[in-house]
């Protein structure tokens, strides 16, 4: 009898185990297909790559999932990162580029301009968040819905107001490009700028989240919001103070991603939010509010990224892509609402 | 008290908690409502993963050979 006993106990703890971890099974278990398909996506300039192009949407994720640990999402990450990007890039084109924005501009700007100016941005369009949520008390998926429009549309205002009409911004200034696409040469590597710049803002952030008041204050918040306030947490004043954070990183990601791509048009940022809140969720940081941690949220934005690369490596139909992508969060979610289940 | 007092009183207090209930952005958990079983909840997921197996190996399958 005890030994049934001992088995079926076993058992469950296996499927547990399988069930709350399907997701890592399933992403690891996609990564030795690919290659093993093709043994050449195991090289050093590719992971380089996949890291490179992980970056950008690894600080925007990092600001984005300050918002999902309180509970809450943000759905203007993309177009907030988009019109950052669109203002910054305009004032980084070269001078000697006939049809730039600004010709009054005939030297080029310090760095640290276009960069606090895009940061600038991102706080004005995420303090917008956060009011609506911490004072006038409205869901985050409502607040962040409408931002999202008004920055579209402040950014096709903004690209369309040149004088050359609507034409994508490109054609920066070396400086900016060295700046963001450089790279620093350790022996035979050459470790990109991108990927340091990526690494301090996630330390940055981990020291936010696990050693200052506003991060333990977030997850107070995020875990419950009464408890936290008849504790004596400032919620409104945390909640400003998180999306503040995030404007920040979104004005710094919307700065680096300009000089990646090198061509900012009215389509910049479209569905970065969803790569931003999916990495997050497949990092483990709930929906449900209250957890969540640094390494995870940088360990989901790879996954996602790498398995971004991976199909596109291997030929993957692009819209079968979608497909997979978004079932991929899906079970990220479900896994969540599992774990949330099994512990109710 | 009188009761005409007490009638407002007891207005007041009804028309706060359906203002705390309506107005909340974070007070409610957002998975509170669902009362799904576990194993339905499993059955999901081993769908999902299912279906995101049988999708990558038909991607595969139609990128290298179809």
């Amino acid at each position: 009898m005890e030994r049934i006993k001992k088995s079926k106990w076993n058992k469950e703890k296996i499927n547990e185990f399988l069930l709350n971890y399907a997701l890592y099974f399933i992403l690891g278990t996609m990564i030795v297909v690919v290659i093993c398909i093709n043994p050449r996506f195991l090289s050093v300039s590719n992971f380089v790559r996949i890291l490179t192009q992980a970056s950008t949407r690894g600080i925007l994720a990092l600001g984005a999932a300050g918002m999902i640990v309180l509970a809450g999402t943000d759905l203007s990450a993309g177009r907030i990162l988009g019109c950052c990007a669109a203002v910054s890039a305009s004032l980084v084109q070269s001078v000697t580029y006939a049809s730039r924005m600004y010709p009054g501009i005939t030297q080029d700007l310090p760095l640290i301009v276009p960069l606090l100016v895009s940061i600038a941005i991102g706080i004005s369009f995420c303090m917008l968040n956060g009011f609506g949520v911490a004072k006038l008390k409205v869901h985050a998926f409502i607040v962040s819905l409408g931002t999202q429009l008004i920055a579209f549309g402040v950014t096709c205002i903004y690209i369309d107001s040149q004088k050359g009409g609507a034409q994508a911004l490109s054609s920066f200034n070396e400086k900016f490009l060295n700046a963001v696409n450089g790279s620093v040469k350790l022996g035979r590597f050459e470790l990109p700028y991108l990927i340091i710049y990526f690494a301090v803002a996630a330390m940055v952030m981990w020291v936010v989240w696990n050693k200052t008041t506003l991060g333990k204050n977030m997850f107070a918040i995020g875990g419950n919001p009464e408890a936290a306030a008849v504790s004596g947490v400032n919620v409104t004043k945390c909640i400003m103070g998180v999306y503040l954070v995030a404007g920040v990183l979104y004005g710094i990601a919307a700065f680096l991603e300009a000089g990646r791509i090198q061509s900012v048009n009215t389509g910049t940022g479209l569905n970065y939010d969803l790569d931003a809140i999916s990495g997050c969720v497949i990092g483990g940081v709930s929906f449900s509010g209250g957890v969540g941690t640094i390494p995870g949220v940088i360990i989901g934005v790879i996954i996602l990224q790498m398995i971004n690369y991976s199909l596109s490596f291997l030929g993957v139909n692009p819209y079968l892509q979608y497909i997979i992508k978004g079932l991929i969060i899906i079970l990220a979610v479900s896994i969540d609402v599992r774990k949330y289940l099994a512990k109710k | 008290m009188k009761k005409t007092e007490l009638k407002k009183v007891l207005i007041m207090e009804k028309k706060e908690q359906t203002n705390e209930k309506t107005t909340s952005g974070f007070r409610t958990n957002l998975y509170e409502h669902i009362q799904i079983p576990l194993k339905t909840m499993d059955t999901l997921i081993t769908t999902i993963v299912v279906a995101i197996v049988v999708l990558t190996a038909f991607g595969i399958w139609q990128a290298y050979i179809g």
